[in-house]
């Protein structure tokens, strides 16, 4: 990804919904708990990564969260996916009750900029996933969501903001993202 | 961080495969780096559950035939093991924290910790030989060989030192490493009986 182009990719890499879009709480299509394990828990991982845990940090919230919805309490869940990421980033929490505290106490001031930190862009973009990390709370939280294929109007529920603050916030983590990228495509010549 | 250029942004297309590019890679790397069944055993060991029947290759089940009174002890063999080992993260969770911005003995503590973890799950989803026991611990020393390097290099304190100085109030731990390193060695050792075997422990409830 040098020469300012994106790579191509194929169709849609993020783990798709195990529950497609009904009302909310229908269940419309039951999944084996082994197997949703397998599909879903390293997205889950990277979901609690895209939060500030370490991959340790993160790994053990998501076990936890699991074991906290084991047969036979697995056939109750309505939308395993979206539970099971709030159970795992409060397990996070519950384990690192000082980020929990500061991230949600401290207000985004006016006008910041994030602080991205110099991670080097490569071909595989894992440096969006570095640089999520340092993007302020709102921003990193709404991206988390969005990331694993969650609407403007799910994500607002989910955090329970108005749509438009989801909208703003998007706005500025990607404006974020495309300075940091095109800073260094410019410095890379 | 660069200033904004009207000049340069993302089609949302553009923007959308590379929200997807990069959360595809991060999965394939974590699907590479972790052993689902060991991951599912621990899963129901933490609740306390009865683990689903290993898929085939898996190791095997504790020997019907076995004592009920053997396995109970090789139960809390494992526990005891797997508290030693959560013991040890939490020492390395307090001590990465040392320091500002990206600090190399953090990469080396994080990656301790990663295979700690392994550990922990291979031997709570007895899915580990003696052998890859051995070379998960011989990994976690090497790695904080060299935390205990670059923070003397970078910050003139021992990894020890930096222990002592991140928990200092909790006197009653032992913060040597090397120390509780090779006491969660023997304790490893005692789990096999034979080297070259995988673990005949019952999973831990965890």
């Amino acid at each position: 990804m040098t020469d300012g182009r994106l790579t191509a990719v194929a169709p849609l890499p993020i783990r798709g919904p195990v529950f497609s879009a009904g009302e909310p709480g229908l269940i419309v299509e039951s999944v084996d708990f082994a197997d949703f394990y397998r599909e879903e828990r390293s997205a889950l991982v990277g979901f609690v990564i895209s939060h500030g845990a370490s991959p340790p940090e993160a790994s053990d919230a998501v076990q936890v969260a699991f074991a906290a919805v084991l047969p036979p309490r697995w056939e109750t869940i309505r939308d395993p996916r979206a539970y099971l990421r709030v159970a795992a980033l409060r397990a996070y929490y519950r384990s690192a009750p000082c980020a929990a505290a500061v991230v949600e106490e401290v207000p985004e001031p006016a006008g910041w900029s994030p602080p991205l930190d110099p991670v080097e862009v490569d071909e595989g973009a894992r440096w969006v996933i570095s640089a999520l990390a340092t993007l302020p709370w709102k921003q990193r939280q709404v991206m988390a969501w969005y990331i694993d294929g969650y609407s403007y109007a799910e994500i607002a529920k989910m955090l329970r903001i108005p749509v438009p603050a989801v909208r703003k916030n998007f706005s500025r983590a990607r404006q974020a993202l495309q300075d940091y990228y095109f800073g260094q495509q410019r410095e890379a010549g | 961080m660069t200033s904004r250029s009207a000049d340069f942004h993302f089609a949302d297309d553009e923007f959308e495969a590379l929200l997807r590019q990069a959360r595809a890679r991060q999965v394939a790397d974590l699907d590479a780096g972790w052993d689902f069944d060991a991951g599912l055993a621990d899963v129901y060991a933490r609740a306390g559950h009865t683990p689903p029947p290993p898929t085939p290759g898996a190791s095997s089940q504790p020997s019907a035939s076995e004592p009920a009174g053997q396995q109970d002890a090789e139960r809390d063999a494992v526990e005891d093991v797997c508290s030693h080992i959560e013991m040890i993260d939490a020492l390395l969770a307090a001590v990465s924290k040392i320091g500002e911005g990206p600090v190399l003995h953090g990469s080396y503590l994080t990656m301790a910790r990663q295979y700690l973890m392994q550990l922990r799950l291979g031997l709570a989803g007895r899915r580990l030989t003696a052998a890859q026991a051995f070379g998960l611990l011989s990994t976690v020393k090497h790695d904080l060989r060299e935390a205990d390097r670059t923070l003397r290099l970078q910050h003139g304190l021992s990894l020890e030192q930096a222990l002592r100085e991140r928990i200092g109030e909790l006197r009653e731990i032992n913060t040597d490493l090397s120390q509780q390193m090779d006491l969660l060695d023997d304790k490893v050792m005692r789990l096999f009986n034979d080297a070259d075997e995988p673990a005949a422990l019952t999973p831990t409830s965890h």
